[in-house]
């Protein structure tokens, strides 16, 4: 049924002269909707308010176990404690005895990285009251890092407190494997320091990648500047050999013998990482630039440090102005293909990992690189991302088994970019045991690793090898691994490495360097002279199809008294 | 329209946007679809009325210490102006974590967020985490509830996760169907078996949703790294773009996935495919043994050295041989299926890639993508 539609009269509406705004009707039902809002938003906002005071905060920390009741935060935090000026010793004294982690037996524990029964305890100063300051070198089984160093105070009555300091990474982890009695200070230590950030000579240094070296262990430190926390260092390492392109790093020296590194902070970039640069060519402000030269297994290999360039090189000559900072100060390039610093760039940056290229004369024409003075005086690289490596990787790792424990030390004949433990101006030394660990500096290594350029020229064995199906890759490394006389220990740390960076084609060209070519090209020096020395190294390369190679004839030498093993690789890039 | 009126109006489509506003969302940290991500928080904005506070969730990915929750108490500078720290909310949240300026500093899951939030939030403080890949699920959960009794209507939580990782396209797309029904799945459990560089921020995320009741999972984009570029057979990784809020909960993403090989088995922890290849699909086979036929039109046999791929009217049926995989995704109303060659016959197994993989379909009669579609005769 359809329903009747009347049409009303037609009204003439009255204009009214002033329309009320509300009737006393509508402003009542208004006012009323209003004010139930505003009760019922109250009342909800106190039932939560409250809700929330009663929620219990949730304790996510691991319980404490065994007989000992866990004392409060409040028990554990050391109070109304003003321990004055330390007074440093010269040499740090080891010292034994003191217990202040859980028993590694303890199972209700969760899988905690730091090996803290294997802790090294070092008295590094004392204080007028009669406490002590302890550094503890714990290792770490976390990949990228052996080791790590924290502070303890023991008090004039005997008890341990954990020095906790702002930015403590790993405390979550340090408390589960702290004895409950252990108690935790957040007092300020002056001498062992390390602020976020320091602005010191008009220059801002922020606080870099984590690592526990010590001073003695930097090769050439130069100081930089005196700060409030101590004196600060850089050291450069040159990246290229017969230039002036330098890895450069700083470092805090802290008043225990370690080093906190720095990086200085630039006015380039800001915290989202979008360069903050005006282009001549107005071209986009967002694109990536890095500021790393070379690359190793997808990180520098410098890591930590920046490549320079010295303000007197040559290698400067010839630099066009390209843009300028928002800060005014101007940036430039080197567009010139014959300048070696556009070479090194195109040969080891660009090229690496690359299956199509454009011409050296091409690449120094596009805006690859830009180069910036820092207010240290040197001049910051920064390679445009468009034009960075892919990764190439080259770790070799060197094991030593003396037939009872032996102080060695090892150099090697390279220009040393990275290095575990760090590798000082004479080279490692370490107390190696018969079972093949290594001992430095209180921390314990089962192999010495370094990466660099040896300073011996590189074979071309490319025709050499055997080229093996993608899927028999693994059995054929594990077959040459025994035949070159590699134990199972060293061939699994091997093949644990070098496997998932094998490409993923068809066929893989495996070319091995014997001892031989590896004391070629970078000669070892190692004291006292090993009985036996094993040095491998693979060159791989991706093939699309089997090649016919000159077969290797892979063997072993007998191991005899005090055996050096050593093994590396390194990926050819598709070029 | 009198005012009273439009007053109403506003008040109830107020009250509306308020109650029905995302409570949380997962974007792409891949600045690849930096774009769409620009696009998802513009959405994002315009849906929430007011936002006072953002947490940041984020994989930690440089810290040898996996075990850990950081977070990070500094203001940013940015690009694009001033980003504070959320210092009330992020005191109750953080009271027992580790601050380290230092790692959320260098973490781009976090800096190339930060310009979004600060472009579409302009209001709003942060509180960012960098979520340890082997943090405990006590920590996680303890980490949710603090989130939902601090985190309230003026806050939102942005997980920022990658998807799928170093896989071909279509096999991406398997694992990332696994994903999107776990992050819409009543069980928050489900997600911490899918393929993303942090499941652990996505399941905080998902069960923040779940204790504030706004777990209807919605999605605004699934993208693809190789989708983009135009190269399917490249190593991708994938981006899943969406928003938890009230309503009722939708089934939309309820699919099954599957893959199965014939001889694969033990390559979860060696070279080849990689652990990558299997997780992150609900029904895995690694050795083929039998036949499969849970899914309507498509039966799998185990077959001899080479793969022999048969269709009929409505029925696909495929003697899996040493040299295919095949995966899928059941949806209810179809199911695709993708044919994933691999390059050896015995001993051990990879992926193929580029010109080897399209001899492969010419020869099996399929598609040159890879990929058959059956659609259910309903």
């Amino acid at each position: 049924m359809e329903a009747e539609v009347v049409n009303p009269e037609p009204v003439t509406e009255p204009i009214p002269a002033a329309k009320p705004p509300l009737s006393g009707k509508k402003w009542f039902y208004t006012g009323g909707v209003l004010l139930s809002l505003i009760v019922l938003g109250g009342g909800i906002w106190i039932i939560r308010w409250q809700q929330r005071r009663k929620t219990p905060v949730m304790e996510i920390q691991n319980p404490p176990t065994g007989p000992t009741t866990a004392p409060t935060d409040g028990d554990r935090i050391l109070a109304g404690f003003n321990p004055g000026k330390a007074t440093w010793y010269p040499v740090p004294k080891i010292i034994t005895g003191v217990v202040i982690f859980r028993p590694e037996e303890d199972d209700s524990q969760e899988f905690s990285p730091l090996v803290t029964q294997e802790a090294v305890f070092s008295e590094v100063a004392g204080f007028a009251a009669g406490e002590r300051l302890i550094d503890v070198s714990i290792p770490v089984q976390a990949p990228g890092m052996s080791g790590m160093v924290v502070r303890i105070l023991k008090s004039a009555d005997g008890k341990y407190y954990y020095v906790r300091q702002a930015g403590d990474e790993w405390w979550e982890s340090l408390d589960a494997k702290l004895l409950p009695e252990v108690g935790v200070t957040e007092q300020k230590i002056e001498g062992v320091l390390s602020p976020e950030e320091m602005m010191v000579a008009g220059m801002t240094f922020r606080i870099g990648y984590m690592s526990y070296d010590k001073f003695s262990e930097l090769k050439n430190p130069i100081k930089i500047v005196e700060t409030d926390y101590g004196m600060l260092y850089q050291t450069r390492t040159k990246i290229l050999t017969d230039s002036d392109v330098f890895g450069r790093k700083i470092y805090l020296r802290l008043k225990d013998n370690y080093v906190v590194p720095y990086s200085l902070k630039t006015s380039l970039f800001d915290d989202d990482n979008i360069p903050q640069i005006n282009w001549n060519n107005n071209a986009e402000e967002d694109k990536g630039f890095i500021n790393g030269m070379f690359s190793s297994c997808g990180s520098s290999a410098l890591m930590g440090s920046v490549p320079v360039v010295q303000d007197s090189s040559g290698l400067l000559t010839g630099k066009i102005q390209t843009g300028k900072a928002k800060t005014g100060e101007p940036v430039y390039q080197i567009k010139d293909p014959g300048n070696e610093l556009v070479k090194s760039i195109y040969e080891q940056v660009y090229q690496v990992g690359r299956d199509q290229m454009i011409t050296l004369t091409e690449f120094a024409g596009q805006e690859n690189h830009f180069l910036w003075q820092d207010p240290l005086g040197d001049w910051q690289i920064w390679v445009n991302q468009e034009f960075g490596p892919n990764a190439e990787c080259a770790k070799p790792v060197i094991y030593l088994y003396p037939t009872e424990d032996t102080v060695v030390n090892v150099r090697v004949e390279a220009n040393i970019s990275d290095s575990k433990p760090v590798y000082k101006t004479d080279g490692w030394t370490v107390t190696a045991g018969q079972s093949g660990k290594l001992k430095a500096d209180g921390i314990v290594y089962d192999y010495l690793f370094w990466d660099g350029q040896g300073h011996g020229e590189y074979p071309d064995l490319r025709d050499r090898g055997v080229a093996v199906k993608q899927a028999n890759i693994e059995t054929t490394l594990m077959k040459n691994l025994m035949a070159l006389g590699l134990n199972d220990r060293e061939t699994a740390d091997f093949l644990e490495f070098w496997l998932p960076k094998m490409p993923v084609t068809p066929y893989v060209r495996l070319t091995w360097l014997g001892t031989a070519e590896m004391d070629r090209l970078a000669p070892l020096i190692v004291s006292p002279v090993p009985d036996t020395k094993i040095r491998i190294f693979l060159e791989f390369e991706g093939l699309a199809r089997p090649k016919y190679l000159k077969p290797q004839k892979l063997t072993a030498v007998k191991r005899v008294g005090f055996t050096l093993v050593e093994w590396g690789g390194l990926l050819i890039s598709v070029r | 329209m009198p005012w009273d009126k439009l007053i109403g109006i506003k008040l109830v489509v107020l009250i509306w946007s308020w109650y029905f506003q995302p409570t949380a969302i997962i974007v792409p940290h891949q600045n690849t679809v930096r774009n769409i991500r620009q696009m998802f928080f513009n959405r994002t904005a315009k849906a929430r009325p007011l936002t006072r506070t953002v947490i940041l969730l984020s994989p930690d990915h440089f810290s040898p210490n996996q075990e850990s929750i950081f977070f990070s108490d500094r203001n940013w500078t940015l690009s694009n102006g001033l980003l504070e720290y959320a210092d009330r909310t992020g005191k109750n949240i953080t009271s027992d974590f580790s601050r380290s300026n230092r790692l959320l500093t260098i973490d781009h899951g976090i800096y190339n967020i930060l310009p979004e939030i600060k472009t579409y939030f302009p209001r709003a403080r942060i509180v960012p985490l960098l979520v340890g890949e082997r943090v405990s699920r006590k920590k996680l959960d303890a980490l949710a509830d603090r989130l939902s009794a601090n985190c309230r209507w003026d806050c939102l939580v942005i997980a920022s996760v990658d998807f799928s990782h170093y896989l071909p396209h279509a096999l991406a797309d398997v694992h990332d169907a696994f994903s999107l029904k776990a992050l819409a799945a009543p069980d928050p459990d489900l997600i911490m078996a899918s393929e993303a560089d942090s499941p652990n921020s996505l399941y905080v995320t998902r069960k923040f949703s779940d204790l504030r009741k706004a777990d209807n999972f919605l999605l605004f984009a699934h993208t693809n790294s190789a989708e983009i570029i135009g190269q399917r057979d490249t190593e991708s990784t994938s981006h899943i773009m969406g928003w938890y809020r009230r309503g009722r909960r939708n089934n939309k993403f309820d699919t099954f996935t599957f893959l199965m090989t014939k001889n694969i088995s033990g390559a979860r922890d060696k070279p080849g495919p990689g652990e990558r290849f299997f997780y992150g699909t609900e029904y895995v086979n690694e050795n083929l043994t039998e036949t499969f036929n849970l899914i309507r039109g498509l039966e799998i046999i185990p077959g001899g050295k080479a793969s022999k791929v048969t269709r009929e009217a409505n029925k696909l049926t495929v003697n899996l041989g040493k040299d295919l995989a095949v995966a899928g995704i059941d949806t209810g109303e179809g199911v695709r299926i993708i044919f994933l060659p691999l390059g050896e016959i015995s001993g051990q197994t990879y992926l193929q890639r580029g010109l080897e993989k399209t001899e492969y379909f010419d020869r099996l009669g399929i598609d040159q993508t890879g990929e058959i579609f059956i659609h259910y005769q309903m």
